[in-house]
């Protein structure tokens, strides 16, 4: 059996490639990410988010670095978090090619994070970066491109390209697009843990 | 007037009853669960890795591994099975495979087809069988060998 990064909610185990590098700041749990040869894949299935979703996680971040996603270059992109230089960016596609995106203000190498981005179909993508909303409502599409062949990333954004040079902790995925008030709540309540 | 001191010691004493807004250990617990309870959620990786261990999922025979829905027919999904006469059930482009040997797989046996129908192999013919008659598909026929050993063609290639 490979080495699993653990769902507790719905068994959605993620395989990880490479050297295992597993911690926990005071009493959160993290996965270190080396820049270099470590992320973890599975197949994407319900974690396409086709028709809405909203993800999130604590995130120590050092760069232009992916940090999760569901996407391939080869015209088989469906939704990702990257770190376009040094802003937190949430994109989507409805068509696999062409992308829409949101970005988050410009982060300072080495702090935690708590990064969350949001689909609202044909309505607003929107991407929190602590308590921070940025919101994009031009031309959002009524669903996401349904591909066959791109998986579901932490740590990268397809079979390990754009290699997470950090950490992620308490990263999770839902199927609806959660209000604005409950993501800062998580915020709010999760940021001690993280020194925030 | 009289002035209230503080007690310096207070907030420790109470530590024990009153949790602190900045206690991580309370903070970790309601921020798991509040997670866990949100509205829609299909995953939550905390950042738990399990190591490999070289062990494979193992269901002990007698026990049934269920794909679907937990019915012993396999009606609304798949069920694995094993035990001592070594049983196979999968399901491969719709079509419901049965494999009852001891090889390796690769001689499936009997295939219920999506498209209606029992498909049996071709296979080479079996010797008779004193508890009865078996069914068998020989070169695109289909045969019977009774319990004596007699061969009666039932359908032709």
């Amino acid at each position: 059996m490979t080495n699993r990064i653990i769902d507790i909610a719905r068994g959605h185990d993620i395989i990880h490639n490479g050297t295992v590098d597993q911690g926990s700041y005071g009493m959160a749990p993290y996965i270190a990410y080396n820049g270099s040869s470590n992320y973890s894949q599975r197949a994407s299935g319900a974690l396409k988010g086709l028709n809405g979703f909203t993800v999130g996680g604590w995130f120590q971040l050092t760069g232009s670095d992916a940090l999760m996603a569901v996407w391939s270059p080869a015209a088989n992109q469906v939704w990702r978090l990257y770190v376009n230089g040094s802003a937190p960016t949430f994109y989507v596609s409805s068509t696999g090619a062409n992308s829409f995106s949101v970005a988050a203000a410009a982060i300072t190498a080495g702090q935690w994070y708590f990064v969350a981005a949001r689909y609202t179909p044909s309505t607003e993508l929107a991407i929190w970066l602590n308590d921070t909303k940025t919101t994009n409502t031009t031309s959002i599409p009524a669903s996401l491109y349904d591909s066959t062949s791109a998986n579901f990333s932490l740590g990268s954004d397809h079979g390990g390209s754009n290699l997470l040079t950090g950490k992620a902790s308490m990263v999770w995925m839902s199927h609806e697009p959660l209000a604005d008030n409950l993501l800062t709540l998580l915020f709010q309540m999760s940021r001690h843990l993280y020194g925030i | 007037m009289a002035v209230q001191e503080r007690n310096s010691e207070m907030v420790s004493l109470l530590s024990a009853d009153f949790i602190q807004k900045q206690d991580s250990g309370y903070i970790a617990g309601i921020v798991t669960g509040t997670i866990l309870a949100l509205p829609g959620l299909v995953a939550f990786w905390p950042g738990g890795v399990m190591l490999g261990d070289g062990d494979d999922v193992q269901v002990p025979s007698g026990a049934s591994f269920y794909v679907g829905g937990p019915t012993p027919g396999g009606y609304a999904g798949v069920r694995l099975h094993y035990a001592s006469n070594q049983a196979y059930i999968d399901v491969k482009d719709g079509d419901l495979n049965i494999r009852i040997d001891t090889s390796t797989g690769s001689t499936t046996r009997a295939v219920f087809l999506n498209s209606g129908g029992l498909l049996l192999l071709n296979t080479t013919a079996p010797g008779s069988n004193g508890s009865g008659a078996v069914i068998y598909a020989e070169s695109g026929a289909l045969k019977v060998i009774g319990s004596s050993g007699t061969v009666t063609t039932l359908g032709v290639a």
